[in-house]
């Protein structure tokens, strides 16, 4: 470009400077929890068209103001536990899921006395069918006085699942306490 | 009208309306969860054609946008090797041609006033194959010729002045 049109060029050029640069600078800066935060707007999207909700409507449930769930849906805001539930309540719908941790190797229910005025393979049986009969588990223990109880999930049985920690605390709660308290190690 | 840099010196936009430039506006509107929700529920076409669901092609098109400008700054200086000549049957470069860089469905329209030198138009989700078949790429067509003929009424003329660019 000749300098005569090159001076011509720049004297168009405004000396604003566009908000590109910092709105993408943000959201580098904080791109792993914005992914999670526009899927989050995608799905209160989608929900809120499915059930022929206004946004109004969700503020409401919400007990939030309108504002709120525009910024929640234009998914560039940094949610609260608090609002992601308010929104999975409003909406009726599980938003994030938090994945339970499951035991496939066998654990080991301990006491802090040992087993020995009551039979504890047989409360454990029982705890068992009572709180899921389709599980199969196979238990062993020394028929001696012991204070650990290996449990462990039987592989061979096509009914197999992993053990859950929301199964392994059912059981705990299920067991005879007194004095005796007991933990469980993976 | 104003003319913003981008990346100076091989990068601006025009701003039409005095209020924000056409990309920002642009990569704001792509960024848009609401925005893009309802461009795809009003243009279904795209998801036809993708064969995709809606909150597919918006989540989508939030990781173009973010991929669109990371590309344009790391080319920033080289500009000529990711726009195209807006009419792909063309390999002869025109001056003061119009251009367009892809990202995936995202369409950049722009104007090359040198080598390297480009200044950003519009933009569009790319629909059809022909610009002057669809509303809204019709409108960037507009737009484009509207910026040139500004360009030309401030004295920046092609001839003379600027490179053909084949890409």
């Amino acid at each position: 470009m000749n300098n005569e049109k090159l001076n011509k060029f720049q004297t168009l050029i405004s000396k604003d400077v566009s908000p590109l640069h910092q709105k993408m600078a943000w959201r580098r800066a904080n791109a792993t929890w914005l992914a999670k935060s526009a899927a989050i707007a995608i799905k209160v999207l989608s929900t809120i068209k499915a059930k022929k909700m206004s946004q109004l409507q969700l503020a409401e449930l919400m007990n939030v103001t309108p504002q709120q769930v525009n910024k929640i849906i234009k998914g560039e805001e940094n949610l609260s536990l608090e609002t992601i539930v308010k929104l999975e309540l409003a909406l009726g719908t599980q938003l994030i899921a938090i994945p339970e941790y499951q035991f496939t190797n066998p654990f080991v229910l301990q006491s802090d006395t040992p087993f020995q005025t009551w039979n504890p393979i047989q409360h454990v049986i029982s705890v068992r069918n009572q709180l899921i009969h389709e599980r199969n588990l196979s238990l062993q223990a020394s028929k001696t006085l012991t204070s650990q109880i290996s449990i462990m999930p039987n592989v061979n049985n096509e009914l197999f699942y992993p053990l859950g920690s929301e199964f392994i605390q059912s059981l705990i709660n299920q067991l005879p306490k007194g004095n005796t308290q007991y933990s469980m190690c993976a | 009208m104003k003319i913003v840099p981008i990346f100076e010196p091989h990068l601006y936009a025009f701003c039409h309306d005095s209020v924000n430039d056409e990309f920002y506006k642009l990569i704001n509107n792509w960024l848009d969860p609401e925005w893009l929700e309802n461009f795809f529920y009003n243009n279904k076409s795209v998801l036809v054609f993708e064969n995709i669901k809606l909150e597919v092609a918006i989540a989508k098109t939030i990781k173009l946008a973010d991929k669109l400008y990371d590309k344009i700054e790391f080319y920033q200086k080289s500009l000529d090797t990711q726009f195209r000549n807006l009419d792909n049957k063309s390999l002869s470069m025109k001056p003061l041609e119009k251009q367009k860089i892809k990202s995936g469905w995202l369409r950049l329209y722009a104007l090359r006033i040198e080598a390297n030198v480009y200044i950003i138009t519009g933009g569009a989700i790319k629909q059809s194959l022909e610009m002057k078949d669809h509303p809204h790429t019709k409108e960037e067509l507009i737009k484009l010729e509207k910026c040139k003929n500004y360009l030309n009424c401030q004295g920046i003329h092609d001839i003379d002045s600027f490179f053909e660019l084949n890409f």
